[in-house]
């Protein structure tokens, strides 16, 4: 009994902490919003982000794909379509 | 009074002794199960106090394992807003790769649709592939089928079996032949229906999309959405 009313206590005061950094991050968070103008909540942009870098690698593989199709029937290197398309190899 | 009076270690009051001894004992026994059952009761409470306190523990640990995914999350997102220029270089990436995925897309419909003209149009090709479906149907189906049957027919066990198990076997065979032709007819007219349906149709960019095995809406649609 008593080793559950040490151990509710210990995690109560771990929670309190928590609470306190959650509060500190949640300014430290409005405030880096500020800075770039953003609106939107942190779920949303932890969301987005992961949602854009799955879009990214996606179209970047069906890109390549398609590249390499039209090289390999004009016969030429990947470099000379990407020039045509007017873009560069490279992500930078 | 004897000695033994004296020392108290008399026959008849030894069993005096004994019978209050007896009785203390017997009392005793019973105070013991009166305790036992008396405390029974306060360990009822305890266990049910106990257990409380272990939902309460439960209930503070949940919520502190929320709290702590939040603050991870937050921490995540923090990072992400703190490096918003890497952000916009994904937007930017991702333009590059859609523009690179529709202009290659551009290419292989013209060049698919100069094919197509080539073969006499895109009817013509699609008879062209349903035709090469059938016979690779049933190429597929008879070289199973009868392969398998002639395997077994030239086997040393089965050569030994006497006549009316092999022809047993030959019933079965072409039981199963039947089945398959039935299965194929079905699966042809299935295919001639499918002609049927695209006689009005014409070669899209959908359609090639399908063919090349990527994500129309990836490449066309979500640029609309951003």
């Amino acid at each position: 009994m008593t080793d559950y009313i040490t151990l509710i206590k210990k995690k109560e005061q771990l929670l309190k902490e928590q609470e306190a950094e959650y509060e500190s991050l949640l300014k430290s968070y409005g405030q880096s919003c500020l800075k770039h103008g953003i609106t939107i909540p942190p779920k949303q942009i932890l969301a987005t982000h992961i949602s854009k870098l799955k879009e990214y690698n996606e179209l970047r593989d069906t890109g390549l794909k398609l590249i390499q199709l039209i090289a390999n029937e004009k016969n030429c290197p990947l470099k000379t379509i990407f020039e045509e398309m007017g873009h560069q190899m490279k992500d930078t | 009074m004897d000695e033994t009076t004296l020392v108290n270690t008399s026959p008849i009051k030894d069993q005096n002794n004994l019978k209050d001894k007896c009785s203390q004992v017997i009392s005793h026994e019973d105070s013991c199960k009166l305790s036992k059952t008396k405390v029974c009761k306060p360990n009822t409470k305890n266990t049910s106090n106990i257990l409380e306190k272990r939902l309460e523990y439960n209930e503070i640990t949940n919520n502190s394992l929320r709290r702590q995914k939040d603050i991870t999350s937050l921490k995540q997102a923090i990072k992400i807003v703190d490096k918003y220029d890497e952000e916009k270089k994904t937007f930017d990436l991702i333009d590059k790769w859609r523009d690179i995925s529709q202009k290659g897309l551009s290419y292989m419909m013209n060049s698919t649709l100069l094919k197509i003209d080539r073969v006499g149009g895109y009817m013509e090709l699609r008879k062209k592939e349903l035709e090469a479906e059938k016979r690779q149907i049933e190429y597929q189906l008879e070289n199973d089928l009868d392969g398998e049957y002639e395997n077994m027919i030239e086997t040393e066990e089965f050569q030994m079996l006497p006549e009316d198990v092999k022809s047993e076997y030959a019933k079965k065979f072409e039981h199963e032949k039947e089945k398959v032709n039935s299965w194929k007819e079905k699966k042809f007219s299935e295919l001639d229906s499918k002609l049927d349906s695209i006689s009005n149709e014409s070669f899209t960019m959908e359609e090639l999309c399908k063919r090349l095995k990527v994500d129309f809406s990836l490449v066309f649609q979500s640029s609309n959405e951003n």
